[in-house]
């Protein structure tokens, strides 16, 4: 039998982060949750997620980028996936695309918000279960 | 929340004092400047008049045969010629001092310098030259138009008497010392040197000519001097107009650079809420949660609250709009009695307060005295800040509220036992949208609006709100606005 894989939601909005996990425990995952930067990146050191989804604004407009690098910085989870929540038209003040070859944000992948389930159910499976 | 902690201050701007920017109009010369430029263009005039001088003596000596003696002439053209070359080197250092008062006064003495020392060596090439009998005495008029030019009327007065003492004193030295004089023979007939008469009508007709030239002229200089002056005056303004409006559309820049990103932080807000209401309705109306009706309904709940906090927000920023609005409103409506108004607020506040066991005191001191604010603005000032005391403010603390009279001013302060505000956070405290890291703790929903619409009213009517804080003992804020009227009137 497969092992049910954890996903870390990173968000500081209890709504957002309460209607995700329903979503994504319906599906098969486990949810484990963190309300700000500093507690995602403890908890994902601790639960060692196969996925986390992290919003890119928390107590501060960039806390989300911040706690992308220092996950990207360590050993033990630079190779977890991230999905990051943001708008599509924000402007952060990096690039937000992995092909420009400058400055780039370190995650995998982007979800719009409102997030929708099947769209973020299909980007999860695409990175929890690789073909 | 969503709070960044890199949104707006609060209220209308308070910006730093503004840098001139780079001058837009070309500065015009000083007067130190012009004198020193006009001395400069004098003293090149001067290498004309030595080879002129030079030139006369040949054509005076060898073409027309004059016996004038050429060489105390010579020596005298020699001595122009030295003179100039110091004047030209006087005037380059003139140039390199660099405080424009001192170099103006430098300036000024330099010419009478150069005049007072032409006027020496005029009056030794004449006395040379046939004295009273040359012509080229005329040439003293030259000098006195040139002194009114860049001397003051006084200094060129003086100079038309230094002119006229040294040619008084050479006609006498010709009519009392016949020998002192040359004689231009064949010029006219006779010495006329030794002919009183005629000696005094040369010397009279001269000083006339010369004091009726400095009087013409300076009067001439003194109208261009004056339109100078004006024209110096309307550069100026216009120099401080162009600056003014450089700097008011800097103002208005940053005042649109900050009306966007204040834009951009309120679409933010906005939209967080409305994101949650979408993904907490998406999954009861997808049927996630049809088989868990508890949880279902938590969803429309969450929804429901959301919206609600969405209502909050909206309305607050539409007191802070309404309270920034120029139109000063509150000319139309009467001054309020500011504990009236605090009584008000503390009645209102007191259920919330007794849930809590929270003892909620007023000391009330105004009695009468009104304030510039209209009842609705004191209320939602003072309602604020009672509010947040009460909210914040852990069970079985207290809320002080007290208001008095200092001089012309009414103050009022509510003091709280409450969770206190983290020291590093305070300078956002009245910040749009800012909240502290522990109040977001204790209470989760909230638009973070308060204390910036509170400081708003307050600045309205040149007033400030003063805090302090520590956390976990409490905090204190008092603001003073001006009294309007010190008592009658109906209660508010």
């Amino acid at each position: 039998m497969a092992r049910q894989k954890t996903i870390l939601i990173v968000d500081d909005d209890p709504d957002v982060v309460e209607a995700t996990k329903v979503v994504l425990e319906a599906a098969g995952y486990a949810v484990e949750t963190a309300a700000n930067g500093e507690a995602g990146y403890q908890k994902a050191l601790d639960v060692k997620p196969d996925l986390i989804i992290l919003d890119v604004m928390m107590d501060s407009a960039t806390e989300g980028i911040h706690t992308s690098y220092k996950l990207r910085g360590n050993d033990q989870t630079k190779d977890v996936p991230i999905l990051m929540i943001s708008a599509i038209e924000q402007k952060l003040g990096v690039a937000l695309s992995p092909d420009t070859d400058e400055e780039y944000l370190p995650v995998d992948d982007f979800v719009a918000k409102p997030i929708a389930p099947d769209d973020l159910l299909a980007k999860v499976k695409s990175y929890t279960e690789p073909a | 929340m969503k709070d960044p902690a890199d949104s707006v201050s609060a209220s209308s701007a308070e910006l730093a004092a503004p840098e001139p920017p780079r001058a837009a109009v070309e500065p015009l010369p000083s007067a130190a400047q012009v004198l020193i430029s006009r001395v400069t263009w004098f003293v090149q005039l001067r290498w004309l008049a030595v080879a002129g001088v030079f030139a006369t003596i040949l054509v005076a000596r060898h073409a027309l045969g004059l016996p004038v003696p050429g060489g105390p002439l010579y020596v005298l053209a020699c001595l122009l010629f030295a003179s100039n070359t110091c004047f030209h080197y006087w005037a380059r250092r003139l140039d390199r001092i660099e405080d424009d008062a001192l170099r103006l006064r430098k300036a000024r003495v330099f010419a009478n310098v150069q005049i007072g020392s032409d006027l020496v060596l005029l009056t030794l090439l004449l006395h040379f030259s046939g004295g009273v009998e040359n012509p080229f005495s005329l040439f003293f008029v030259f000098h006195m138009v040139l002194a009114s030019i860049l001397l003051s009327a006084k200094d060129s007065y003086c100079q038309a008497m230094l002119a006229l003492a040294l040619f008084m004193t050479m006609a006498l030295v010709g009519y009392v010392w016949p020998g002192a004089h040359v004689h231009l023979k064949g010029l006219l007939p006779g010495e006329v040197c030794r002919n009183g008469l005629y000696v005094f009508a040369h010397v009279a007709a001269l000083g006339v000519t010369l004091f009726i030239a400095v009087f013409l002229t300076s009067s001439i200089a003194h109208r261009l001097r004056a339109r100078e002056a004006e024209l110096r005056e309307a550069h100026a303004r216009t120099e401080r107009l162009v600056w003014s409006l450089a700097d008011r559309n800097r103002r208005l820049q940053e005042i649109e650079e900050r009306q966007s990103k204040f834009m951009r932080v309120v679409a933010h807000q906005l939209r967080s809420p409305l994101a949650a209401i979408d993904s907490c309705l998406k999954l009861v109306l997808d049927g996630y949660l049809k088989d868990d009706r508890e949880r279902e309904l938590d969803m429309v709940l969450r929804a429901r609250t959301r919206a609600d906090a969405m209502l909050e927000l909206i309305g607050e920023l539409l007191d802070l709009a309404r309270h920034r609005d120029l139109v000063r409103e509150e000319a139309k409506e009467p001054p309020a009695n500011l504990d009236a108004v605090v009584e008000s607020v503390v009645r209102l506040q007191a259920p919330v307060a007794q849930e809590k066991h929270i003892e909620l005191t007023l000391d009330a001191k105004l009695g009468a005295v009104r304030v510039p604010l209209s009842a609705e603005k004191a209320q939602d000032a003072v309602g604020n800040l009672v509010s947040n005391a009460v909210k914040y403010t852990p069970a079985g603390g207290r809320v002080a509220v007290r208001t008095w009279r200092e001089g012309d001013d009414a103050w009022f302060e509510v003091k709280d036992t409450g969770i206190g505000i983290p020291k590093e956070e305070q300078e956002h405290l009245f910040t749009e949208f800012f909240r502290a890291s522990n109040a977001k703790a204790i209470e989760a929903q909230g638009t973070g609006l308060g204390l910036a619409i509170a400081l708003e009213i307050v600045k309205q009517y040149g007033g400030d709100i003063e805090y302090e804080s520590q956390v976990g003992a409490g905090t204190t804020f008092r603001f003073h606005v001006p009294i309007v009227d010190v008592g009658g009137g109906n209660e508010q």
